[in-house]
């Protein structure tokens, strides 16, 4: 999905800003309007989105039930600021800026003639006809693109075929900015690729100019999920690839960049942005990292990736150390997605994953060796499992994630014991986790599109089903207030789950958002909340006004 | 269609597809039971034979991995299979819930033997 875009500057006569008290004071810098259009007179849960001129920073508000926006809680500064919308099915009529303060500002807008370039991941996956077990495979695709590639592509099934094999070559930290080669290709079923192929033909442009089947669309925000602030930082270059975000004590946003060998630093107050680059560890093997988790002493550690091994980044002198994987560790395949150092204070020892080889590893910070344990080696052969989110407790025993399967596990940290917890919900594919306060662990259930917590005391789970369908929750985060957070791949919007009722709200994202680890600021009133655009090369952070 | 969006849309940047292949390389993928080999299952019941609801029932192997479930409603419970290394007589089935202690496991399918691929047994347990 792409937002409606604008051009610098550029003023359209089909555009009506009526700036009726375009003279207020500059301290107060507000912006409000109204949105309205020939099909509805006043259109509440439109993202209005302001950038002032030459900022990396946008703010964007939601309007209310009269169709009203007020940019209020943003602050604005005064000055001339570009506006865009997101409203599915709309666009705005003409280009538009407007210099602020300014209040009252109408916003037309008119129906789009590309609803396809509007429609989000989970849109198209309620749009193409076919079954769940056609549709399934394809929640592997969104890693790297938009389904709107494939919708609009216009490959017959042995095209395609040639497409997905292609498709194998790639590293997982691929994105349409960046594509990135394997050492070896991943190898494939070909009955299931050719059966995907065809599938994948049959709801593409292949056999015809426009698609077979009405494209839906999800309502728009209403009421509670208009009542929100959502502030994006855009990153200097399209290529960084922010996966995981969190912020330190002082309020500073860092990420993982999952394209490049490089650590960010965001001040949100200013947004100042700050580029570490750690060494490269294998030359020529794809960039970047994925999990990015603090240890005790606020110190930032990278899992390497491609690149293999951890890297720890020393927050006091702004330096890095490398941990490489011992040679006979290291093959083609190896490949580092997840760090836990958060207890390593405990008994010296980091955890990470080995995905290559689908089992756990165990850094021993002062010697720098892995020890590797399989937790997975009385699995039945033909089944994939693949060590991801990682969790750990006040002992730094280990509690991890099974994403190529449906279990999740414990690991004792003195004995290196195994159990094995199956969730409740089948081929559930458990991703990104964290524990509460109070030890239990919390992971989005990926693939049964649900959130789920794990008991470790009484060793039983709960699940939530998340509101929307196809959502495909990759993360979630318990706040202060006990209320349950998670993003996803797919529907661009932010789930808010109270576990207690089962009350949610859902909030719409401006732009594509390709969402991956979330995390909440409970250091501030309200929370917040924080996530990298992972193909949008943004920071967001979102506030809830309730 | 703009040349650009042409070339994008013909280029897929990247969909890296669900392989199901033994313990390969990669984080993605689906489950694949397919070449499974011993599988556990069974009841929970009371000692009036009425099935025991959300007992924890855990599967130790021989060097000490467990498998940890719970029985449903029927007191049913069903361990998803092992591989072909795992013998029927390297697992043993304990049964626990409060207020109640195990009495005893009968294992209903005869231990050992090449023709054995699932495992049935019947926990006892007894209020106490």
């Amino acid at each position: 999905m792409r937002a409606t875009p604008l051009r610098k500057f550029a003023v359209s006569g089909a555009l009506l800003l009526l700036a009726a008290c375009a003279g207020a004071q500059a301290q107060t810098a507000n912006l409000t309007g109204r949105i309205t259009s020939a099909a509805e007179t006043r259109m509440e849960g439109v993202l209005v989105s302001a950038r002032k001129a030459g900022s990396t920073i946008t703010h964007t508000v939601v309007s209310k039930a009269r169709g009203r926006f007020d940019f209020a809680p943003a602050q604005l500064a005064a000055g001339r600021y570009e506006l865009r919308i997101r409203a599915v099915g709309f666009e705005l009529d003409g280009a538009a800026t407007v210099d602020v303060p300014a209040a009252d500002v109408e916003l037309k807008l008119r129906k789009t003639s590309d609803l396809a370039a509007q429609l989000t991941n989970t849109e198209w996956f309620i749009s193409m006809p076919g079954t769940a077990e056609q549709k399934r495979p394809l929640i592997e695709c969104m890693s790297c693109h938009t389904f709107e590639r494939i919708a609009r592509s216009r490959h017959d099934a042995k095209a395609m075929y040639e497409v997905l094999q292609r498709m194998a070559t790639y590293a997982i930290n691929t994105t349409p900015e960046r594509r990135q080669k394997r050492a070896n290709p991943r190898k494939f079923d070909e009955p299931t690729f050719r059966r995907l192929a065809a599938y994948l033909a049959s709801i593409n442009l292949s056999k015809g100019t426009t698609w077979s089947y009405p494209l839906k669309t999800l309502p728009r925000p209403r009421g509670r999920a208009t009542r929100v602030l959502v502030t994006e930082y855009d990153l200097p270059r399209r290529t960084i690839a922010p996966h995981d975000v969190v912020t330190d004590a002082a309020g500073i946003a860092w990420y993982s960049n999952f394209l490049e060998n490089t650590l960010g630093r965001l001040d949100p107050r200013t947004g100042a942005h700050t580029e570490f680059t750690w060494p490269t560890i294998k030359k020529g093997a794809p960039e970047g990292s994925l999990a990015m988790e603090s240890d005790a002493d606020g110190n930032w550690w990278l899992a390497a990736m491609f690149q293999t091994g951890l890297v720890r980044f020393n927050v006091k002198d702004n330096t890095f150390k490398v941990f490489p994987l011992p040679a006979d560790l290291d093959n083609g395949d190896a490949q580092q997605s997840m760090v836990q150092p958060r207890q390593a204070h405990v008994d010296g020892k980091v955890w990470t994953t080995e995905i290559g080889r689908q089992v756990i590893l165990r850094l021993d910070i002062a010697s720098g060796k892995y020890e590797m344990i399989d937790p997975f080696k009385y699995m039945p052969e033909g089944t994939n499992h693949s060590p991801y989110g990682l969790a750990a407790d006040d002992r730094n025993n280990l509690f991890l994630m099974d994403f190529g399967d449906e279990v999740i596990a414990r690991m004792d940290a003195r004995t290196l014991q195994t159990t094995i917890y199956p969730t409740s919900a089948p081929r559930s594919r458990p991703r990104r986790t964290m524990r509460d306060a109070r030890g239990r662990i919390w992971f989005a259930e990926y693939a049964a599109n649900k959130v789920a917590m794990f008991d470790p005391v009484k060793e039983t789970f709960r699940e939530w089903d998340a509101p929307t369908p196809f959502t495909y929750p990759y993360d979630v985060f318990l706040d202060k207030n006990n209320e349950l957070w998670a993003g996803s791949m797919s529907s661009d919007r932010v789930l808010r789950l109270a576990p207690a009722t089962g009350k949610s709200v859902e909030y719409l994202l401006p732009r594509q958002t390709n969402v991956r680890r979330v995390y909440v600021d409970d250091a501030t009133t309200p929370v917040t909340f924080w996530v990298g655009s992972n193909h949008g090369a943004s920071i967001v952070r979102l506030t809830p006004l309730d | 269609m703009s040349n650009l969006k042409t070339a994008l849309i013909t280029a897929f940047a990247c969909c890296a597809i669900a392989a199901p292949v033994a313990r390969a390389a990669g984080e993605m993928g689906e489950a694949n039971h397919k070449d499974e080999g011993i599988r556990f299952f069974g009841f929970v019941k009371d000692a009036a034979g009425k099935p025991v609801v959300e007992a924890k029932v855990t599967a130790q192997i021989k060097d000490g991995i467990k498998y940890v479930t719970h029985t449903a409603k029927n007191g049913m419970y069903s361990f998803g299979g092992f591989n072909k290394s795992v013998k029927p007589d390297d697992v043993t089935i304990t049964c626990d819930k409060e207020k109640f202690q195990q009495a005893k496991v009968i294992r209903k399918t005869p231990a050992g033997g090449k023709a054995v691929k699932s495992v049935e047994t019947e926990c006892r347990m007894q209020a106490g």
